[in-house]
């Protein structure tokens, strides 16, 4: 049975699964919300019987005393106390009758339980257990022994009337002989009173007990119940949970293999083009091409270019985000890489006829990080420098040793970035207004976004200042842990 | 299996590449610039060719229809004779460091990730690369 259930869930899209689960959840929680109202009725009903009961016995005490007492003085007030008492048991014995036709009037249930000095508010309680319940054993005994007690009252009642009446009969009141039987008639039915009492004390008693272990008994089910409930809700939940979190992993995963695709299969067929397009603007080859077909070509070759930095940046990004990155430590030697970074931009500087300085001091030590992060940082900030600097511009770069970091700063005379820009300068897909401007088709808007990324990956931070039309300045301070100033080990193998 | 000769020169490149485009851009540049080229799309077809024709570079592409490139070059260097000392450029567009590492620890000379590269770099690796270098036959 569970095992074919889980089968047919298994065969579910999670979508349906989740919706499955998330019905049952609400399912188990309205049963527990019935369940706790069902209970809550019941034990409030036990507790208006229990109470009820109270109120039966007091006055029943109250109205056998109040009968003795009668036999004894004769005065008609205490006789009249007990017929006002006896009304509570007559009125909950209405209500019990009431409720014992087939077609009861809910009206005169009511009557009789606030008769029997029960509170308004308790009567729905009181109704409600006593049809839901009374077949049930432990009811089902309590209204015996109520029923015996109404016998009993009923008994009381006659002995009451009769009391009533040899003191109040005026025939042979004035009979002495009449008189002294009379006398002795009213104490052998207050002996009959003090018996019907003792009967009643045991009924009552009775009665208590019976409601109470009922109320045991619920108490014990409700607390099953709740802990059964409570276990299932945790289940299901753990189950979504686990369910959410697999598909959170499995979304991962495919994106990972999305990215993978992506880059073989975008990249491939662009390099072919990229290189295709090289090749047609060699020098071997692009004699044989006319004015306007090199145009062309170099519009395919341009545009081929900006789509393979494009994806590399994307590429960058989502395994940046996905955290499907891992870095490797070797030797770094950070003056090695700026001058590779440096040869990528060499014809832009030259046509730009920009003013390169280079500051690096020799204390800075190999640096033990992940190669080919620290190199597109470097080349992010040195490629965006050379970018957004104007043709006749200065752009000076300082390696140096600051506070046991190594600190790369790279420096412009460019066009800036505007100060109400300047927050967004790190977010992703940004570009300032003015970059727009300046450099319209260059830029994926990524490259700040993955420096900053990667810096942190290196354990270190990046930071800026910048005034619009004058130029920026980046900061990069990395970490020096294990760093020594010994050769790398690619210059000692190579 | 497609044979480009130049009768001009004796250096013989082997380019082990699945895409079509890529492979006859290559093979076209390299075959201008004076090199005997051999072209394989598999890595079946490139082990037999390596092991056949001995030649003095090969460009391996990392992923291929049959077996990944670095399976291919631990193939190769099985070969005690030739193939352990075969020189081996990596071409690839995954730049993942396993990768890289994997191919140089096999003694690949380079990895290039070939989006990064221009052809004429690629070009002129390969001429570093064959330079002084004796010519098998």
């Amino acid at each position: 049975m569970v095992g074919s259930i889980l089968k047919t869930l298994k065969r579910q899209t999670l979508q349906n699964r989740l919706y499955i689960i998330i019905g049952l959840v609400i399912l188990i929680l309205v049963f527990g919300l019935v369940n706790f109202w069902f209970g809550m009725r019941v034990m409030s009903g036990i507790r208006a019987y229990v109470g009820g009961e109270g109120l039966w016995s007091k006055a029943q005490k109250e109205a056998v005393s109040h009968l003795v007492r009668y036999s004894e003085s004769r005065d008609e007030s205490d006789y009249q106390k007990f017929v006002e008492f006896t009304e509570v048991q007559l009125g909950d014995k209405q209500a019990r009758l009431e409720m014992d036709k087939p077609e009861p009037n809910d009206a005169v249930i009511r009557e009789g339980f606030i008769k029997g000095g029960n509170h308004p508010d308790d009567v729905d309680d009181l109704i409600f257990l006593y049809r839901r319940f009374k077949n049930v054993s432990y009811m089902t005994s309590a209204i015996q022994t109520w029923t015996e007690g109404d016998q009993e009252i009923e008994n009381l009642l006659r002995v009451g009337e009769h009391i009533h009446n040899l003191i109040t009969n005026p025939i042979g009141a004035t009979d002495p002989g009449v008189r002294a039987a009379r006398t002795a008639e009213l104490s052998l039915q207050a002996e009959e009173v003090y018996k019907t009492d003792t009967k009643l004390t045991v009924l009552e008693n009775r009665f208590s007990a019976t409601l109470n272990e009922g109320a045991r008994g619920i108490t014990s089910t409700l607390v099953r119940m709740t802990i059964i409930i409570t276990c299932l809700l945790g289940l299901l939940s753990l189950t979504v949970a686990i369910m959410i979190a697999r598909a959170i992993l499995r979304l991962d995963r495919l994106k990972t293999e999305f990215v993978s695709l992506a880059s073989h299969q975008l990249r491939t067929p662009l390099t072919a083009m990229n290189w295709s397009s090289e090749t047609l603007l060699s020098p071997k080859t692009s004699g044989n091409l006319s004015p306007t077909q090199k145009k062309y070509v170099e519009t395919l070759h341009t545009g081929g270019q900006r789509m393979a930095d494009m994806i590399g940046d994307l590429l960058s990004v989502s395994s940046l985000d996905l955290g499907t990155y891992k870095p490797e430590e070797t030797d770094v030697d950070i003056g090695e890489i700026l001058a590779t970074v440096l040869k990528d931009e060499q014809t832009t500087i030259q046509q730009k006829d920009i003013t390169l300085t280079t500051n690096i001091d020799q204390n800075v030590p190999i640096l033990w990080l992940d190669k080919q992060l620290v190199t597109v940082v470097l080349q992010n900030l040195v490629s965006n420098s050379v970018k957004y600097t104007p043709a006749g511009g200065q752009v000076t770069i300082g390696i140096s040793l600051k506070k046991g970091h190594a600190l790369v700063s790279v420096t412009d005379t460019g066009i800036g970035i505007p100060a109400d820009e300047q927050p967004q300068v790190f977010t992703k897909i940004f570009r300032a207004k003015n970059a727009k401007k300046f450099s319209f088709d260059e830029g994926t808007g990524l490259g700040l976004y993955i420096a900053k990324a990667m810096v942190h990956r290196l354990g270190g931070s990046i930071w800026f200042d910048s005034v619009e039309n004058k130029g920026s300045s980046f900061f990069v301070k990395l970490p020096v842990n294990k760093g020594h100033y010994g050769k790398s080990d690619e210059q000692k193998h190579g | 299996m497609e044979n480009q000769t130049n009768k001009n020169t004796v250096k013989k490149i082997l380019i082990v590449e699945d895409d079509s485009a890529l492979r006859d851009i290559l093979a076209d540049n390299l075959a201008t610039e004076g090199y005997t080229v051999l072209k394989a799309k598999s890595g079946a077809e490139g082990l037999e060719l390596a092991l056949s024709e001995h030649p003095d570079l090969i460009l391996l592409d990392i992923i291929l229809p049959d077996e990944d490139g670095i399976g291919l070059l631990k193939k190769i260097r099985v070969d005690e004779t030739w193939g352990k000392h075969a020189k081996v450029v990596m071409l690839s567009n995954l730049s993942d460091n396993q990768s890289v590492a994997a191919s140089l620890e096999l003694g690949a000379r380079s990895f290039l990730v070939k989006s990064d590269w221009k052809i004429q770099d690629v070009l002129g690796v390969i001429h570093d690369e064959l330079k002084d270098w004796p010519t098998t036959n």
